[in-house]
């Protein structure tokens, strides 16, 4: 069976969503902090998993780390110091921002490149489509610099504006691997049938500006089902064995149990997020209220 | 060799993200760039072979032992839904034995007919299937209508069932020109499009014209973050599905004869399958150059098709083969020159 520390290998991702503060140059969390406890948190992982015993050497693989937010390059040098941390610990390091954020902080970005600290970029493009023929010029220079790089390229937009910029064609985006993430214009629909899938697909460490930590973004912000916090000891978090009102070795399972009505229900869905997540958070808001 | 390099060699698992099963070489269509070389008649490179789902269902159950795998099941071919119940068996007894990730590749050629599609999408995501990988690209054109791959997007969209549409592209059939066949509106519906150049291998190494494909110029990477433990369909194992897995002349295992926790650890202690995951297959160009062949690294697209060169051709896998069959007495050897 499965117990609480074992779960940490299902969470090889951390994504922090850090906001700034103008008025001392830095995030909340602090970026020290931030550093303080991804150090703490790689001891832990590989003392809980035996790594340091050379059992579950595996588990160090595809480990990433990833700073989301519009403003997260508010503070290159600080961002930098991230980087070079998730390298020297073995995770990759990924930044996920909207194409006009990157165009215009193009030049931090250098050291990152410069370092190789960058493994993934993340280009959002979900403008209108007369901001995109403005700018169709820089945005596909910008685009194929970044093909050009080596990097792994997700591209985050709807399929009209990466047709408008007619990238498809152009050849560094078809000598070189990368991803398109359709966005979409027409509304989401009502729920899938059967949407209920293991949530080991969905798990990873998401920090939040006050530094809680949560086990996948469809319970972001919840904070009665916060894993813990950065600024306490992994040992006092979740992992630790303290106590939490979720099953995760139960949700690795097999996934939430949602009732059959709810699963029946024809209404709308109003987030992106996967249906059985938007489903489950529902129920979980339900609940927390009735408390 | 760098000093991570050689750790990494000595002392890591070889780790696999998926066990993928190829569990036909059969495929109702023949595209130009099929690096499994598959068609109506099976494979023309392995030939027409299909693996028994009773004999897979024991390899799933024992796949759970395996600790470096990521407990995800791919199901590909050929095309794997020409054998529609035989999938629907293998996907519930993964869901059974635990695997968390169901995912499957196709041409989508079964949901042409969009009332059936749906039935059938819907029967697949009961059955546990939580991912579909959709082939598609000009040289599918010739055997699948594309109202076919429309259909299969949204009978997936319909089911649950998570889509990713894979485009393949080389100099003259960009990815441009093979969305452009699609409906825009099923396309939206698609939860992400994995474009990627054609690799020279399988019957694209001799279909298409080489100047017409993309090169990286690059063999001198290494895979060992990219494997998935691989059942091709003559039952025959292998670390990866981007070549190798095409291959006759290297044996880890067939799952006929072990069972395939065994063949991992077999293949986890291989020192030449170390070497080639961990280092890259370029570490073989000097022993073949021992033994008097010389290779022009240039003439190869990227890592995963020059190792499927060198293991697609007897005299060089069997080069490399006895090179690592002696090693250890070499090893000994300059031990004991060392020590007299
Ligand atoms: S179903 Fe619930 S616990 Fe599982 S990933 Fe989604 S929100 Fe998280
Ligand atoms: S280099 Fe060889 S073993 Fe490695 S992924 Fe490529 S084809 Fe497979």
């Amino acid at each position: 069976m499965m117990n609480a520390t074992d779960t940490l290998k299902y969470f090889k991702s951390i994504n922090f969503y850090p906001l700034i503060d103008t008025e001392n140059q830095d995030y909340f969390p602090r970026t020290a902090d931030m550093l303080q406890w991804l150090t703490q948190l790689h001891s832990f992982y590989q003392e809980a998993l035996g790594i340091n015993e050379g059992r579950n050497m595996h588990s160090l693989y595809n480990r990433e780390i990833s700073l989301q937010g519009d403003e997260v390059m508010a503070f290159p040098d600080k961002l930098i110091q991230v980087a070079r941390l998730a390298k020297s610990l073995g995770y990759g390091y990924s930044l996920t921002l909207p194409i006009d954020r990157f165009m215009a902080i193009q030049s931090d970005l250098q050291p990152l490149l410069d370092e190789c600290l960058l493994s993934s970029i993340g280009i959002v493009m979900d403008g209108t489509a007369e901001q995109v023929q403005e700018k169709a010029k820089e945005y596909t220079a910008f685009l194929e610099e970044m093909a050009s790089k080596g990097l792994s390229i997700g591209l985050i937009g709807y399929m009209e504006h990466i047709d408008s910029l007619n990238l498809l064609e152009k050849e560094c985006f078809n000598a070189n691997s990368f991803t398109i993430y359709p966005m979409s214009q027409e509304p989401l629909g009502s729920f899938t049938r059967n949407p209920v899938t293991s949530c080991s697909r969905h798990f990873r460490i998401l920090v939040d500006e006050k530094g809680l930590i949560y086990p996948c973004i469809g319970l972001y912000g919840l904070e009665e089902f916060a894993l813990g916090s950065i600024y306490t000891k992994m040992e006092d978090s979740y992992f630790g064995h303290q106590q939490y009102p979720l099953d995760l070795p139960a949700l690795i399972a097999k996934g939430p149990t949602i009732p059959e009505w709810l699963l029946a229900d024809q209404s709308q869905r109003l987030t992106g997020m996967p249906p059985m997540c938007e489903l489950h958070r529902l129920m979980l808001e339900a609940s927390v209220c009735e408390v | 060799m760098e000093s991570s390099t050689l750790f990494a060699l000595m002392h890591m698992p070889i780790t696999y993200s998926a066990l993928v099963v190829e569990n036909t070489s059969r495929c109702n269509a023949k595209c130009g760039m099929c690096y499994q070389s598959a068609g109506p008649k099976g494979s023309d490179q392995l030939g027409d072979h299909a693996i028994d789902s009773a004999l897979l269902m024991e390899v799933l159950t024992d796949a759970m032992h395996i600790p470096s795998l990521t407990k995800r099941f791919h199901l590909s071919g050929g095309e794997t839904f020409l054998k529609l119940e035989d999938a629907i068996l293998l996907f519930d007894h993964a869901r059974k034995v635990g695997f968390e990730d169901i995912t499957a590749v196709s041409n989508g050629y079964w949901a042409r007919n969009f009332i059936k599609g749906i039935g059938t999408a819907e029967r697949l995501r009961d059955a546990g299937l939580t991912s579909m990988e959709i082939s598609w690209d000009y040289w599918h054109l010739e055997h699948i209508p594309p109202e076919a791959v429309n259909n299969c997007i949204e009978a997936c969209h319909h089911a649950g069932i998570e889509t990713n549409l894979r485009l393949l592209a080389t100099k003259t059939h960009s990815h441009a020109e093979a969305l452009a066949m699609l409906d825009k509106k099923s396309v939206a519906k698609v939860d992400r499009i994995s474009c990627c150049p054609v690799f020279p291998t399988g019957r694209a190494s001799i279909t298409l014209p080489k100047e017409d494909i993309y090169k990286e110029d690059n063999v001198y990477g290494s895979c060992h973050t990219t494997l998935n433990l691989t059942i091709n369909a003559k039952g025959k194992v292998f670390p990866c599905c981007a070549g190798m897995d095409q291959t006759n002349n290297v044996l880890f295992g067939d799952i006929a004869e072990q069972k395939i926790s065994h063949i991992a650890e077999k293949m986890n202690a291989s020192p030449m399958l170390r070497t080639l995951v961990f280092y890259g297959a370029s570490a073989f160009i000097p022993i073949l150059q021992e033994a008097g062949i010389q290779l022009n690294e240039k003439e190869h697209a990227n890592v995963c098709t020059l190792c499927w060169h060198l293991f697609s051709n007897k005299t060089y896998s069997h080069i490399i083969n006895d090179y690592f069959d002696h090693a250890l007495e070499r090893a000994l050897d300059s031990l004991m020159e060392i020590n007299s």
